[in-house]
């Protein structure tokens, strides 16, 4: 008995360990440190504020601020800029004035570009959620399965390994053109077609960090204590193995913007009159001398979002790191 | 040999080396070769050997963590290799093991509750939830953690108390057998010593039996009540503690038992045993010892690999010259 | 043997080194208040466990402290210059020519893309201004004489075509290709099996007396300090806590912590009694202890050592101890 006392750790002051915080805390302290991630993460906040209020204001049959407006006296207005005495009263701009100013139809653009950050964002993240599905469960399955024969000493791995290779191979960019070009023209396929294009990224990182896991102790011990391997795949090792794919998803996220914004420039995005930041660059294109202010906003606001994001996912990369933590 | 908890009969686990783009098969590594021996209920045996001897992977092949290529293990008279895969994962619960690394060994997004209390959930041991939750408490108190500790992760732990973790969690299915894999190994020495302690009373309140694995003859010397020696994959010396320190023979054994640095005790101007230990991969012909032994005879490299042989009562070694 | 030394003095003589590490946590003390002395022709052992600060007072030594470690206070002197005080440039000379350093992990301390061969005599070259030729010259000698097998050969290999323990003697080699008269060795063999363990402690103790070598050796494992040290300093939560000769520390240990040190080892032939374990955790480097910081885990704890933490005080000639009880362990071990 008297042995156990001296056993008991639990008989000491409390002395558990160097970090007395949560992980949550912990990964919040590293990544306020970034003032770079932490900037770019509140030019993202303004951004999504952007599109909640575009996805309010610029839908529906009357709309707050009406991207669909034809003004044919007020073209190519500048910003800030007061409407046309012609102009009548119920096609007028909120506010009495073009925000940023008016395109060729005499649309105004301030409209236009918070409709664009709807489409914009939620291409990024929904085509970057497609990814991320078809590559988690490609790469888990690659990980966790490796060794698996199937014909003749062909593994598992080996096939999807074999795809992912395959598809690093096609210009991605021409891809989607293509496709885009034979399938139906609408904001939904456009997400499915980035979305079923980009999954390699992923798939890498999850059958990296599934072959690392799989032979980690806890994942053994799991195995040795009986415990279901559907368990130990969703429990144990998913998410362990998703920092690095999150990390990989926000910077992905920018790509995805660049790539429906590349599509909406060349025409083969979302169809007109929907407003995106690419077709509003694409106006733009025409009239670069005269209005410089069209291309301004969508250019500046794709520059700010893309390099947020990527600003954003370094930090998080930094902060998730287990290496930098202390024990 | 019919009472044996376990017993293992010439187990053998070979990994395949395979090279180049169409992963063509260029040889084998024997990382467990021919090993055969048995543990009785309540019985600790000692595993010793350099690191890439092949004691982790016997250790894990026995418990079919890894699947054997050939060889039998019986427990209580139960083929282990002939059970099925859900056959198997039932039967875990009656063996498990403890790892070296405290580090590792923790899932480091559960809390110590949940890691401790997710096999007593999986295998049905509590009707209800407060059941379960107070026969955690019971586990935690019983490796001398504090109930309160339940909520914490394991990075909040110092490395002692990891351990403890994980010893919580291999006895909460009362296992009757444990491997213990270099479990003081990763520990600083005054911490060693109160886990190597643990696992000792655990012993004998539970009637537990374990192969406790480990490169520090002093530590294995303290645990066991038999020890097996083991190099490149065989054993090369199994015997009854003191038998084994009194009275060694395989030179292996003998040059492992001076190399130990006894505190104190000053030994200088030992120049240690010739050369590294060999790569498994291409293992020499004959003894495959016999390229560091410092008795190596013609016979050693001409004849086959030496078997284990009862020399004594008890007391066996694989040499040639003996 | 330490008496003919001391009438030349100590070679190195550390002061009431401080060294902190101000870390987003809090103040970490690494090392708080030592004091040290190493004398040529003598191996001096630093026993502690992870943690206490043994590896931080070498980095200390090499003016190689990792941010955000500083040494706030004391003085390092070596021959009659203060280390502490010397700019950048001045210590870089020292590093590597006078004073070397060997570490526990020779994989990560040797470049892969270059030959061992090549990599000492780059050392060479750069801290003895000789030739290429020259260099090559003595590298194969000290390959010789860290009994490398067929050292020509050895020279023109990769390090990754070598094992950990020869790796450990080129790592050797290197160090003491410049003649240095210090050699900190830090934790050479934690990583290496116990047979190879063996012949490079033999050859640490041979290499020293060849070249009349001063040896600091760091490690946690008292069993491997007794075979290579002449003097033993313990160390417990940044301090020196017990420092004696070699034998006097096993023999006649009287700080409470040495003393559960060595009994907490398992022996061979001891029987399975229990172990005399010694308590508790190991402490918490942001939160300090008030009085003696071995008293939360002493058996032999009175009140006045939780208020006033005990000097390190010599009890015995050459044998200093900080413990206010020091005079009833030593009845009780005995």
């Amino acid at each position: 008995m008297k042995a156990k006392m001296v056993n008991s750790p639990g008989s000491q002051p409390e002395n558990l360990s160097l970090i007395h915080q949560t992980r949550g805390q912990e990964f919040w302290r590293t990544f306020k440190r970034n003032k770079l991630a932490l900037t770019g993460m509140v030019v993202l906040g303004f951004f999504f504020l952007t599109a909640l209020t575009g996805l309010f204001l610029t839908y529906g049959r009357e709309p707050f601020f009406n991207p669909r407006t034809v003004r044919l006296a007020d073209r190519l207005r500048p910003p800030l800029s007061r409407p046309h005495r012609t102009i009548p009263e119920e096609n007028r701009p909120r506010f009495g004035i073009y925000i940023l100013g008016t395109d060729d139809l005499g649309r105004d653009v301030f409209a236009r570009m918070l409709q664009g950050a709807v489409v914009s964002l939620s291409v990024g993240f929904v085509a970057v959620g497609i990814s991320l599905f078809i590559g988690m469960i490609l790469g888990g399955i690659a990980g966790y399965f490796a060794e698996v024969k199937l014909l003749k000493g062909v593994t598992v791995d080996d096939v999807i390994a074999r795809l992912i290779d395959i598809m690093l191979c096609f210009p991605v960019f021409f891809l989607i053109l293509t496709l885009i070009a034979i399938l139906p023209g609408n904001i939904w396929m456009i997400m499915i077609v980035i979305g079923i294009t980009g999954w390699t990224g992923a798939a890498r990182f999850v059958r990296a960090e599934f072959f690392t896991l799989k032979n980690q102790d806890f994942v053994i011990a799991a195995e040795a204590l009986g415990i279901p391997r559907r368990r130990i795949i969703f429990k144990h090792m998913m998410p362990n193995a998703l920092a690095p794919v999150l990390v990989a998803a926000i910077i992905g996220i920018p790509g995805a913007i660049l790539t429906e914004a590349a599509l909406s420039f060349l025409g083969f995005g979302v169809p007109p009159p929907h407003a995106t930041w690419g077709n509003i660059l694409a106006v733009g294109r025409r009239f670069i001398f005269d209005a410089p202010w069209i291309i301004f906003s969508p250019g500046a606001a794709i520059l700010l979002t893309v390099l947020s994001f990527n600003l954003f996912g370094e930090g998080l990369r930094e902060a998730l790191n287990p290496k930098l933590r202390i024990r | 040999m019919t009472k044996s908890l376990l017993r293992v009969v010439n187990l053998k686990k070979h990994f395949p080396v395979e090279r180049g783009m169409l992963s063509r098969l260029s040889g084998w590594v024997k990382a467990v070769d021919g090993v055969s021996f048995s543990i009785d209920a309540g019985e600790t045996l000692g595993l010793v050997g350099e690191s890439g001897c092949g004691k982790t992977t016997l250790g894990r092949t026995i418990l079919r963590l890894l699947e054997p290529t050939a060889g039998e293990i019986f427990f209580e008279e139960t083929k282990l290799n002939e059970l099925s895969p859900e056959e198997l994962r039932q039967f875990r619960a009656r063996m498990q093991v403890i790892f070296q690394d405290p580090y590792s060994s923790l899932n480091p997004r559960m809390t110590a509750g949940s890691i401790v209390g997710e096999p007593l959930a999986v295998h049905r041991r509590a009707e209800t939830k407060g059941k379960r939750e107070e026969m955690v408490g019971e586990l935690f108190e019983k490796v001398g953690l504090a109930r309160h500790h339940k909520n914490r992760y394991p990075h909040e732990f110092s490395g002692g108390m990891r351990q403890r973790i994980g010893i919580a969690r291999a006895l909460a299915l009362k296992p009757k057998f444990i491997v213990c894999d270099e479990p003081v190994s990763a520990l600083d020495v005054s911490i060693q010593a109160q886990i190597i302690n643990l696992l000792q009373e655990l012993q004998e309140e539970l009637s537990l039996a374990y192969l406790f694995i480990s490169h520090d003859l002093r530590v294995v010397a303290h645990m066991s009540n038999r020890i097996a020696v083991m190099y490149l994959g065989r054993l090369v010396e199994v015997a009854v503690k003191e038998e084994l320190f009194q009275n060694p023979f395989h030179p292996y054994t003998k040059i492992l038992l001076e190399a130990i640095p006894e505190p104190g005790v000053i030994k200088k101007q030992k120049t240690g045993l010739p050369g590294e230990i060999q790569s498994s991969l291409n293992s020499p012909s004959g003894c495959s010892f016999h390229p560091r032994c410092p008795l190596a005879k013609e016979i050693c490299s001409r004849e086959e690999e030496p078997q284990l042989q009862e020399k004594e009562k008890n007391h066996f070694v694989a040499c040639h010259l003996r | 043997m330490r008496d003919e030394s001391k009438n030349n003095g100590p070679l190195l003589e550390i002061k009431n080194l401080q060294t902190h590490f101000f870390t987003n946590e809090g103040l970490v003390k690494a090392v708080d208040g030592l004091d040290l002395e190493i004398f040529s022709r003598e191996t001096s052992g630093l026993v502690g466990e992870s943690g206490c600060g043994k590896t931080v007072t070498a980095l200390s030594i090499m003016g190689l402290l990792p941010s955000p470690g500083k040494i706030t206070q004391g003085s390092i002197t070596l021959q009659g210059r203060d280390l502490t005080q010397l700019p950048e440039r001045k210590l870089q000379k020292i590093r590597g020519k006078e004073i070397a350093m060997i570490f526990q992990e020779p994989m990560t301390s040797l470049n892969p893309i270059f030959t061992v061969g090549h990599q000492v005599e780059e050392a060479i070259i750069f801290h003895q201004g000789k030739s290429r030729k020259e260099a090559r010259e003595i590298t194969r000698e000290m390959f010789g004489k860290v009994e490398l097998p067929s050292p020509e050969e050895r020279m023109n290999e990769y390090p990754h075509q070598l094992s950990g323990g020869m790796k450990q003697r080129v790592m050797i080699a290197m160090a003491l290709s410049c003649q240095p008269k210090l050699l900190i060795a830090d934790e050479p063999t934690t990583a290496l099996d116990v047979t190879i363990q063996q012949g490079i402690l033999a050859l640490l103790n041979k290499l020293q007396d060849e070249h009349s070598l001063a040896i600091l050796f760091i490690t946690h494992d008292l069993g491997v300090i007794s075979q290579v040290a002449n003097r033993i300093a313990v160390m417990y939560a940044a301090k020196i806590v017990e420092c004696a000769q070699a034998g006097e520390i096993f023999r006649n240990p009287h700080h409470p912590y040495t003393l559960g040190l060595l009994n907490s080892i398992p022996k061979i032939g001891g029987g399975e009694k229990r172990l005399p374990a010694i308590p508790g955790q190991l402490p918490n480097p942001l939160v300090p202890v008030k009085g003696c910081r071995f008293h939360p885990r002493c058996f032999f704890v009175k009140d006045y050592c939780l208020e006033k933490e005990p000097p390190l005080a010599e009890i015995a000639p050459g044998h200093k101890t900080a413990c206010w009880r020091h005079s009833e362990i030593k009845a009780q071990s005995n």
